[in-house]
C-alpha cells in the first residue's frame, strides 16, 4: 500500500514537470514603430487677402470657401461626424480671433421617397445633434459636444464664452399629442472653452418651448435669449442662466394657432445691435414683427407683411432698417424700422438664386444664401447693399443654409 | 522512501517546474500590423466578428469573393477616403473600428496597435494609381431591383454575401455571427402591416446600399455603386425572393 502510494506520487510529480517543462508558453513581442504614424495632411487654407464668405452645405455636408472679392468658390472641405449618413451641419459661428469655427449636426429627416422604407420608418426615431467646434485654418476637428435631436439655429454670445442652440424639433410636437408640456424642447448652452478644448462632456439644458428655431441673446454672456417658438405661435423669454427659471412667453399675434400648427409661424429673432429692438420673423403669415426690447421686457412696434417666407436678415449698423431674405416669393425686402414699412425690394430669379434663406451685411454689400431645391446645388449671391442689384454669385453645395465672414489675412 | 520523502520530492519537483520562462517570439511593427489586419480581437470586444481582412484586401488581387472596402495599398498616401467624406486615415479607420466593428473608442493614433497599423499599411507595395482616392458612390436613394437573373443572382450571392452571411436559406457556414439569414431573417424583421413584400425587397436594396447608415443600423457595410452594380444587385433579389 505504503509503495503503491509513493509511486503514485512520484509519478504524478513526474507527470506534471513532464507536461509543464514540455510546454513551455511563448510570447509574442512587436517592436514599436519608429516612424511618424498617421502625419499631418490637411492642407491649411489659402484665404485670400478679401477674406471669405463660409458657406454649410446642408445635404452634401461641406464646407464652400468663397473669396469676397472675386465671389468665387476656392475651397470646400468635408465635414461632419458620418462618412454616409447626412449630419446636415448649419448655423455657422466664426470666432476669428479663437480661429474656431463652429456648426451644428442636424441630421435632417429625408425627403419622402429617398431613402426605403426601413429608413422612412426608422427616420421618426430622432438622432441627437452635435456641435463641432473647427480649427478655421484647416477645418481639422478641435472638439464636440452632443445636444438634443433636431438643432435649429446656434448663436454665440456677445463674449464668445458660450453657444445657445435651439431644438426644433417638430417630431416632439407631434409625439406631445396635444401635450404643451411634453412638445417643448430645450436650449443648449455650450462652454466654448470646454468645447475648443476637447473636453466639453454635455451641454446645459434650459426648457424653452415648442419647436423653438432662432434666438437672440442679450447681454454680454447671453444672459437673456429671446426665442422664437415655431410651434407655439410666440417668442419665449428664457433666462440663460438659470433652467428653474420660469419661460415667459409672448404671443406673436392675436389667433395663434393650435400646438404645432401656428397661424404666424415664428422662425428667425433678431435683436437690433444696440438691443433695443427685437425682429421676429414668422414664415406662416409671412410678416415680420418688430418689438421694443428694454430688460426682458417686449412691446410689439409694429407688423411688416413682406414678400415670402422670412430668413436670417441684416440689420443697418444704427438699427433703423433690417434687410430680409424672402422665400416664394424669393426675393429681399427693406423693412424701415421707425415706421414699420417695406421701403425696398428686389425679386430674384432661380436662375441666381432660389429659396434665400440667411444675408450678412460685408461693408456695401450684403451676402444671400440661397438653398435651392435641396437636390441640386445651391448658390450664394451678392447684392449691392444700396441698390439690391445681384453683383456676383457662386454654386456651392447642395442644400445651403447658413454663411459666416471670415477676414482677409493681412500679407 | 518515505510517503513523506515521496511528498517532499514531489512537491520540490513541482516548485522547480511552476513558471518557467515564456518564449519570446519577436516581431516587427510591421508583423505586429499584419496580425491585427486579420484579428478581429483588434476592436477589444467580443461583439465584434469583422477583421480588416474581412472586408478589405491588403493588396488588389483576383479573388472569388467581393470586398466591400477598397485595397489598402497605397492608402497611408491617399488624399481622401468615403469617397472625400475623410480627408485623414485615422478618421477613415475609426469609422470602420466604431461603426461596424464596434470598438468603444477610435484610436488617437498614438497606441502601439495604431502605429502598427500604419506601419503595415505603409509596407504594402502600391503604385501610383493606389495612392489615389478609392471610388466609393453611395447610393442614397435606392429603387425597386427587378427583372434580375436569379441563375446569375446564385453566383453573385456566393460572391458578395456568402462570406459574412452564409449560405442563403440556411446561413450555413456563415463566419459573421450577427450577419442575418437570408432572406428569411431580413423578411422576418419587417412585418406587416408596416411593409408588404414589394417593401421587403425594396427593403434588401436598401440594406445593401445603405449598409448601417442612412437611418438603418447595424453594423453592416454599404456596398457602393462601384461595388455592386444595379443588375448585379437585381440578379441576387431575383435569386432570393420571394419575400412573402
Amino acid at each position: 500500500m505504503n509503495l503503491s502510494l509513493r509511486h503514485v506520487l512520484v509519478g504524478v510529480a513526474w507527470s506534471y514537470l513532464a507536461a509543464g517543462c514540455a510546454e513551455t508558453p511563448s510570447e509574442q513581442v512587436y517592436d514599436a514603430y519608429q516612424g511618424d504614424a498617421y502625419p499631418e495632411t490637411r492642407e491649411p487654407v489659402d484665404y485670400p487677402s478679401a477674406g471669405a464668405v463660409v458657406v454649410a452645405n446642408t445635404v452634401s455636408d461641406q464646407l464652400s470657401l468663397v473669396d469676397r472679392a472675386a465671389g468665387t468658390v476656392f475651397a470646400t472641405a468635408p465635414i461632419g461626424r458620418d462618412p454616409v449618413s447626412i449630419d446636415g451641419p448649419t448655423s455657422l459661428v466664426v470666432d476669428q480671433a479663437a480661429g474656431v469655427i463652429y456648426t451644428v449636426y442636424t441630421y435632417p429627416v429625408a425627403p419622402s421617397g429617398v431613402l426605403g422604407p426601413h429608413g422612412e420608418l426608422s427616420q421618426l426615431t430622432p438622432r441627437f445633434g452635435y456641435v463641432h467646434a473647427l480649427a478655421l485654418d484647416d477645418f481639422g476637428l478641435l472638439g464636440e459636444v452632443r445636444v438634443d435631436a433636431a438643432p435649429g439655429s446656434m448663436i454665440m454670445s456677445e463674449d464668445g464664452s458660450r453657444l445657445v442652440v435651439s431644438h426644433h424639433d417638430l417630431l416632439k410636437v407631434d409625439k406631445a399629442q396635444g401635450s404643451t408640456i411634453a412638445a417643448r424642447a430645450n436650449l443648449a448652452v455650450v462652454d466654448v472653452a470646454a468645447l475648443t478644448a476637447g473636453e466639453a462632456t454635455s451641454a446645459a439644458r434650459i426648457p424653452s418651448c415648442a419647436a423653438p428655431h432662432g434666438v437672440a441673446l442679450a447681454g454680454a454672456g447671453a444672459d437673456l435669449g429671446f426665442v422664437a417658438c415655431y410651434g407655439e405661435d410666440s417668442i419665449a423669454i428664457v433666462d440663460l442662466n438659470d433652467a428653474e427659471q420660469a419661460v415667459m412667453q409672448v404671443q406673436v399675434g392675436p389667433a395663434p394657432g393650435p400646438l404645432g400648427e401656428p397661424a404666424y409661424g415664428p422662425m428667425t429673432a433678431q435683436l437690433s445691435p444696440d438691443g433695443s429692438m427685437l425682429a421676429v420673423g414668422c414664415v406662416e403669415s409671412t410678416e415680420v414683427l418688430l418689438f421694443a426690447r428694454s430688460g426682458a421686457s417686449l412691446t410689439a412696434a409694429g407688423r411688416v407683411a413682406v414678400a415670402g417666407a422670412p430668413g436670417l436678415g441684416a440689420w443697418s449698423s444704427d438699427g433703423a432698417q433690417l434687410v430680409v431674405p424672402t422665400r416664394v416669393a424669393d426675393g429681399v425686402d427693406v423693412i424701415d424700422v421707425a415706421s414699420a414699412t417695406v421701403v425696398a425690394s428686389q425679386a430674384l430669379a432661380s436662375s441666381e438664386c432660389l429659396r434665400p434663406v440667411e444675408l450678412q451685411r460685408d461693408g456695401d454689400a450684403l451676402w444671400a444664401v440661397c438653398a435651392g431645391d435641396g437636390i441640386g446645388r445651391g448658390q450664394l449671391l451678392r447684392l449691392d447693399l444700396s441698390s439690391l442689384q445681384p453683383q456676383v454669385g457662386a454654386e456651392v453645395g447642395v442644400g445651403p443654409s447658413s454663411l459666416a465672414l471670415v477676414d482677409g489675412v493681412a500679407p | 522512501m518515505t510517503v513523506g520523502r515521496c511528498l517532499s520530492l514531489a512537491a520540490l519537483m513541482l516548485t522547480a517546474c511552476g513558471d518557467p520562462d515564456p518564449d519570446i517570439i519577436r516581431g516587427s511593427a510591421i508583423d505586429h500590423g499584419r496580425a491585427l489586419f486579420d484579428d478581429a480581437a483588434v476592436a477589444g470586444t467580443s461583439f465584434n466578428s469583422y477583421a480588416c481582412s474581412t472586408c478589405h484586401q491588403p493588396v488588389a488581387t483576383p479573388a472569388d469573393r467581393l470586398f466591400v472596402g477598397a485595397p489598402l495599398a497605397g492608402a497611408v498616401d491617399r488624399p481622401s477616403y468615403w469617397g472625400g467624406a475623410r480627408l485623414e486615415l485615422l478618421d477613415a479607420i475609426n469609422d470602420c473600428l466604431t461603426i461596424f466593428m464596434l470598438k468603444a473608442q477610435p484610436w488617437t493614433g498614438q497606441e502601439q496597435q495604431a502605429r502598427a497599423m500604419y506601419a503595415y499599411l505603409a509596407s504594402l507595395p502600391a503604385e501610383a494609381t493606389d495612392r489615389e482616392p478609392a471610388p466609393f458612390t453611395v447610393v442614397a436613394a435606392v429603387e425597386p431591383a427587378l427583372g434580375g437573373d436569379p441563375s446569375a443572382g446564385a453566383i453573385t450571392y456566393q460572391r458578395a454575401c456568402a462570406p459574412c452571411h452564409g449560405a442563403a436559406h440556411s446561413a450555413a457556414g456563415r463566419p459573421i455571427a450577427s450577419a442575418t439569414l437570408l432572406p428569411q431573417e431580413a423578411n422576418a424583421g419587417h412585418p406587416p402591416p408596416d411593409y408588404d413584400a414589394d417593401d421587403r425587397a425594396l427593403i434588401f436594396v436598401e440594406k445593401v446600399r445603405h449598409g448601417s447608415f442612412l437611418f438603418y443600423d447595424g453594423t453592416m457595410p454599404p456596398l457602393s455603386a462601384e461595388t455592386l452594380s444595379d443588375d448585379e444587385l437585381a440578379d441576387i433579389v431575383a435569386f432570393l425572393g420571394p419575400y412573402d
